[in-house]
């Protein structure tokens, strides 16, 4: 047993190894700077000046651990330079790669982003009073044609800058930048080497890389820090998790205990007004989308507006920490009563109809009818003698429901604004949060294989019949 | 019972299957809901059916599918007209007379279906009432089943396919009959690098049809079908006989178990978050990509009880070839359990659809579902407006029981 649960665990740990590897792949090519969401997380998303945003820049990067390569190691075309990971902001180095694409000579690109940053610094430096009203629109269109890399898009500008740098009488202050910069540009438009686009060249970068520090990171127990407030992602989905756990266990042990009863009943009316009834009602339950409901039950209980406001339903972060248990224990308490119903319904239906199912079963075997035919009362036959082969299925299908659960949980949360993990997911992948969405792939998959392998040890517990060992092959 | 007495398992399948009447009652509800989804155009339109002005006869719906297409040209009174306050000789309406679109400038501000609304007739009324902007409720309905089916549909033809082919491998060859000649497989290991450079690293601009995905799928099938062929004639012609056996049926079940400890709808939302337009399409592949695995469980399950039965072992023996024995003989006898996995998996995609629309997102703004319309409810709480939420979910409800009842049906007359 003990060999099998080991084997077990093993296993868990390739299957983590892929969601980490699908969470970082994801985040790697998700739009969106990092350190422009960092800065705007700690409130400073202003850093206009060219210096101070430079040195920010590096510094957000060496704190985050983005100034590294992303993996061990890369493929890509022979045309890009293996240290374009060192540009520091992402709009730079998807400009490096578009112009890359297109010419397939880094060089070639290089000097071409030199000449422009040249010409721009010359007019930078020019006085404003020799053409006051041309030059600040120069600078501005010199300072934003780093960032274009649509050649159409590039033509216009251009011309507009050629007519503003004579109609503003700058042709000859500018030179010798102004000639350079047009022969880079045009050095650049008529170069392609697709022979260099088409040369595949693998990198290794060694352990140095942001998915190294990262993963070890994890298995020392530091899950990083959340770009949007700067918390250890730890804490935060610590205490997102207590919400989404006790919420869950609740539903799910109100769904298991009455489902057990309705199920018996169910099998010992078989065929009857009251099963027949009662299986389609749970059917047709099961069919409900826990969504609507939640969101129908708030806003018919939840609001004045229908005199029906039985439940507050304020939001559940705003809660007082510092209040008496019993104070805090009635509001959460009260305001829990519609999403755990809301959770319970769905599983409670499903769990029901497999326990008829189990109980069916079970009552058809020979020592039922032996037990029945020794003249035993039927209670006794049916929860001394049936009921514990009944269970099996309700069992088994513990492990399916898990995930179901907290999937469902996510719609729940997010509709009664519970902090649990479900919001805390939307909530971070909607700010591009990647520290924390990382964390919270994981958990899931943890805990939806963690849920398999209890039923599967549980479904041994209660038939001895079952051999895991051997099971465990297929 | 309508069906002739038959003794072929199918026969009895279907017969057990009629025999329920809950599986009747879904089975005409699904005609209906794919009758909705493909004339949903001919039951709420702005637009009337047939018209007759100065003297010349028109069919302005047909005459959008003209238009779509490509084939009629349309002048610009046709996309300005106001059809419902147009001078008609003679015109047929549908009989919803708006589209999901249309603003009702008269009824704005959540139009109550039991109050007083202000048109012109009975013919006008808005029977399920109307949005905050003057939207028919039935209309967006109409207009929410076409989107719903679309996704179940595509989602589960992805989802088919993959799981056909995976459960066909898994079930048909199992742990001990998948050989492969070494020289193949090691050249396609050694290629890899190279396969996936071609297919999915270079630059669009070195690609001949420039990049999209799914060519670059292809390309990737394409040159390592290219490959393998070669090895294997290359084997032939050198001679070489060694080869190893791949346990196919663990491989296949590992990478079921990996992807079904996946978060599903977190990974759609996070897909959703790094594509640069968020769109229905993406949804209807990852929902595609992580549900094959219910299929291939199906097909594999029942190819594992088919391939031990005389007539494949009949089979084996007369000298068949693999391929002669799946498709021709294991797969016409297999696939019938799909069909149950198909009918959970629509209701489970139609769900996740109308979730996401509800969340508002992986849709364009203006685009009218089911979750949708249920969204709106939460802005307009203290309105009242309990229809915008009530009749939009029943659809939902309505359409997830009768994918529900099908698969259950299926199941049950399957294990008869």
């Amino acid at each position: 047993m003990t060999g099998y649960i080991l084997r077990r665990l093993l296993l868990f740990i390739p299957t983590l190894l892929v969601i980490s590897l699908i969470a970082f792949g994801l985040s790697k090519l998700a739009p969106g700077d990092p350190v422009l969401l960092y800065l705007e997380g700690a409130g400073n998303s202003e850093v206009a000046e060219t210096p101070l945003r430079t040195r920010t820049f590096i510094e957000v990067r060496r704190k985050l651990g983005i100034d590294k390569p992303a993996f061990y190691f890369a493929l890509r075309p022979q045309a890009y330079p293996d240290t374009l990971y060192r540009l520091l902001t992402q709009q730079e180095r998807k400009v490096a790669h578009a112009w890359i694409g297109r010419s397939g000579d880094w060089a070639q690109v290089q000097a071409y982003q030199r000449s422009l940053a040249a010409l721009y610094q010359k007019a930078q430096a020019l006085p404003d009073s020799l053409a006051p009203e041309y030059l600040t629109s120069i600078r501005r269109r010199l300072n934003d044609l780093q960032f274009v890399s649509d050649t159409a898009l590039l033509r216009k500008r251009l011309e507009l800058h050629r007519q503003e740098i004579t109609a503003g009488g700058l042709a000859e202050v500018i030179e010798p930048e102004q000639s350079i910069f047009i022969s880079t540009y045009q050095d650049l438009l008529g170069t392609y080497d697709r022979a260099a686009l088409l040369r595949p060249k693998w990198v290794w970068y060694g352990w140095d890389n942001q998915y190294h520090h990262w993963i070890s990171g994890l298995l020392k127990g530091d899950l990083g820090y959340s770009f949007r407030d700067g918390l250890p992602v730890g804490s935060k989905v610590r205490f997102a998790l207590s919400w989404t756990f006790w919420l869950n266990t609740l539903a799910l042990i109100i769904a298991y205990g009455f489902s057990v009863f309705l199920g018996v009943l169910m099998a010992r009316h078989k065929g009857k007004p009251l099963d027949k009834g009662l299986s389609l009602g749970l059917f047709l339950l099961y069919s409900l989308p826990s969504f609507w409901i939640a969101t129908l039950l708030l806003i018919f209980f939840g609001t004045p507006d229908y005199n029906m406001q039985f439940f507050s339903v304020t939001a559940l972060s705003d809660l007082d920490y510092e209040a008496p248990f019993w104070t805090r224990f009635g509001t959460v308490a009260q305001q829990m009563v519609l999403p755990i119903f809301c959770l319970t319904y769905g599983s409670l239906a499903a769990i029901s109809l497999q326990m008829r199912g189990g109980m069916l079963e079970a009552l058809g075997q020979d020592y039922i009818r032996t037990a029945y035919a020794k003249g035993l009362p039927e209670r006794k036959v049916i929860w001394k003698h049936a009921f514990r082969n009944g269970l099996f299925p309700i069992i088994t299908i513990l492990g399916s429901l898990f995930p179901a659960t907290i999937a469902g949980s996510v719609v729940i949360e997010q509709i009664f604004n519970i902090p649990g993990m479900g919001r805390l997911m939307i909530e971070s992948i909607g700010a591009k949060d990647w520290p924390v969405v990382y964390i919270i792939m994981l958990l899931s998959a943890l805990l939806t294989m963690a849920g398999i392998l209890i039923a599967d040890l549980l479904y041994a517990f209660v038939d001895p019949r079952v051999r895991l060992e051997k099971k465990s092959g297929n | 019972m309508r069906e002739k007495k038959t003794y072929s398992y199918w026969g009895q399948v279907k017969s057990a299957f009629w025999q329920r009447r809950s599986n009747r009652w879904a089975w005409r509800g699904l005609l209906l809901l794919v009758f909705i989804a493909v004339f949903g155009d001919f039951i709420a339109n702005e637009k009337p059916l047939y018209c007759k002005i100065d003297g010349q006869h028109s069919f302005p719906v047909v005459k959008q599918y003209g238009i779509a297409l490509g084939w009629v040209k349309a002048e610009p009174a046709y996309f300005n007209a106001n059809w419902a306050a147009q001078e008609y000789e003679s015109v047929i309406f549908p009989p919803i007379p708006y589209s999901a679109g249309t603003f009702d400038r008269a009824n704005m501000q959540l139009t109550s279906p039991l109050g007083a609304q202000n048109i012109p007739s009975w013919r006008w009324r808005h029977w399920l009432g109307t949005d905050e902007i003057g939207r028919d409720i039935a209309a967006g309905l109409i207009s929410g089943t076409r989107t719903a089916l679309q996704v179940g549909l595509i989602a589960m033809s992805i989802a088919t396919v993959i799981g056909l082919f995976m459960g066909l491998l898994a079930g048909y060859f199992g742990d001990d009959t998948f050989r492969v000649r070494a020289l193949p497989m090691a050249l396609l290991l050694l290629a890899s690098p190279f396969l996936i450079f071609y297919a999915f690293v270079v630059d669009d601009t070195v690609l001949p049809f420039g990049g999209s995905g799914l060519f670059r799928v292809i390309i990737f099938l394409v040159l390592s079908t290219v490959l393998w062929g070669l090895g294997n004639l290359l084997s032939r012609g050198l001679g070489l006989r060694k080869s190893w056996i791949l346990p196919l049926d663990s491989l296949i079940m590992r990478l079921i178990e990996v992807i079904n400890s996946l978060p599903g709808l977190l990974l759609i939302l996070a897909v959703l978050a790094i594509v640069a337009e968020p769109s229905i399409t993406y949804v209807m592949i990852v929902i595609g990509l992580i549900s094959w695995t219910s299929v291939a469980r199906y097909i594999r399950a029942e190819l594992l009880r088919i391939r031990s039965l005389d007539y494949m072992l009949a089979g084996k023996a007369l000298g068949y070839s693999h391929t002669r024995l799946l498709w021709r003989h294991a797969l016409p006898n297999g696939i019938r359990p799909v069909l149950i996995a198909l009918s959970f998996g629509m209701a489970g995609a139609v769900l996740v659809e109308a979730y996401l629309s509800f969340l508002g997102i992986g849709l364009p703004a203006e685009a009218v579902t089911w979750g949708s319309l249920i969204r709106k409810i939460q802005a307009n709480a203290t309105t009242g407006a309990w229809w915008i939420a009530l009749f939009p979910g029943l659809a939902i409800f309505f359409t997830v029981t009768i994918f529900n009842f099908l698969g259950e049906g299926l199941t049950e007359a399957m294990s008869e």
